[in-house]
């Protein structure tokens, strides 16, 4: 016996639909404030979600693979910081790639890149991965480049040569000046 | 022709009776709620149209809604069907949620409808 008809398209909406059911209430869950104006507008829901959990806006590129850039304010200093400690912020900007954005479900694989305007997330393949499976993968992101930032940023207005950047997210910890 | 969309959509009025039925399946009354549950949550997403706005988050639980999400991937799409596929299907919570609930009865009236309908024609 069969359920009720369920072609590969109507699965894949339904699946679709599903998705980002369960995407809202893991966001609602960490207490993040949903929005009608979210469903106004045309842009792709991933870039609705992007845009409330870091509170910046998105550029999308999808000429070779499907890009969504987060277009961060404080961005500009983090380039203004590179030029200082360079190796600080290669060292932060490697554990960020390196968040696994393991999808469930499917072969699509989500690759973290710091381009100019902010960081990038870039697609391997499809439009986008079912968001649920790697909004904790987001969330992972949106804290260390809180961390990163704002340790880098202390480090920097200090100039102090003994500051640390206490890296909780990789082993060893070096001081800053021996970085720059 | 009858609106075979609104009818699948008018299936949410069996909630009731599917929570009836389930007991009569004398099943864990733990499971019986997970079921329950689930298939709310495929009600929600799959049959009924509904706005973001008038759904209330707190009544669904996020582990159901990841089992139910879990249970709509695995499905072997219907429109391979032969004898492999219900195979493979059988046993399917959502085959099995859609029996208790009924919907097999509405399955047979699509099947109806589809020896009516022109070759490739979408009725969703």
């Amino acid at each position: 016996m069969k359920s009720c008809f369920f072609s590969v398209n109507f699965l894949q909406d339904e699946l679709s639909s599903l998705d980002e059911l369960i995407t809202l209430k893991k966001l609602i869950q960490a207490e993040f404030t949903i929005t009608d104006e979210m469903f106004n507008n045309q842009e792709p829901f991933v870039c609705n979600i992007l845009k409330l959990i870091f509170n910046c806006d998105v550029s999308v590129n999808d000429d070779d693979y499907y890009q969504i850039e987060l277009v961060l304010p404080a961005y500009s200093e983090w380039l203004k910081f590179k030029e200082t400690f360079p190796q600080e912020i290669e060292k932060a900007e490697k554990v960020m790639m390196e968040i696994g954005f393991n999808c469930k479900y499917g072969w699509n694989e989500t690759e973290v890149k710091f381009g100019e305007k902010g960081i990038i997330l870039q697609n391997s393949c499809e439009y986008h991965n079912y968001l649920h499976t790697i909004l904790d993968d987001i969330f992972e992101l949106k804290q260390k480049w809180e961390y990163f930032f704002e340790h880098i940023k202390e480090a920097y207005n200090s100039g102090d040569c003994n500051s640390r950047v206490d890296d909780q997210y990789s082993s060893g910890q070096r001081p800053i000046c021996e970085c720059a | 022709m009858k609106n075979y969309k609104e009818e699948i959509r008018s299936v949410k009025f069996d909630v009731k009776r599917f929570s009836e039925s389930i007991e009569c399946y004398s099943l864990d009354p733990l499971m019986a709620q997970r079921w329950e549950g689930m298939l709310k949550v495929i009600f929600l997403s799959v049959y009924q149209d509904k706005s973001y706005s008038d759904i209330n988050f707190n009544e669904l639980d996020l582990s159901i809604m990841e089992e139910a999400f879990e249970e709509l991937y695995y499905y072997e799409a219907d429109e391979f069907g032969d004898e492999d596929t219900d195979m493979r299907n059988e046993g399917h919570s959502i085959v099995e949620i859609n029996r208790i609930a009924g919907l097999d009865i509405l399955m047979s009236r699509f099947k109806s409808y589809l020896r009516m309908s022109k070759p490739g024609r979408s009725f969703f």
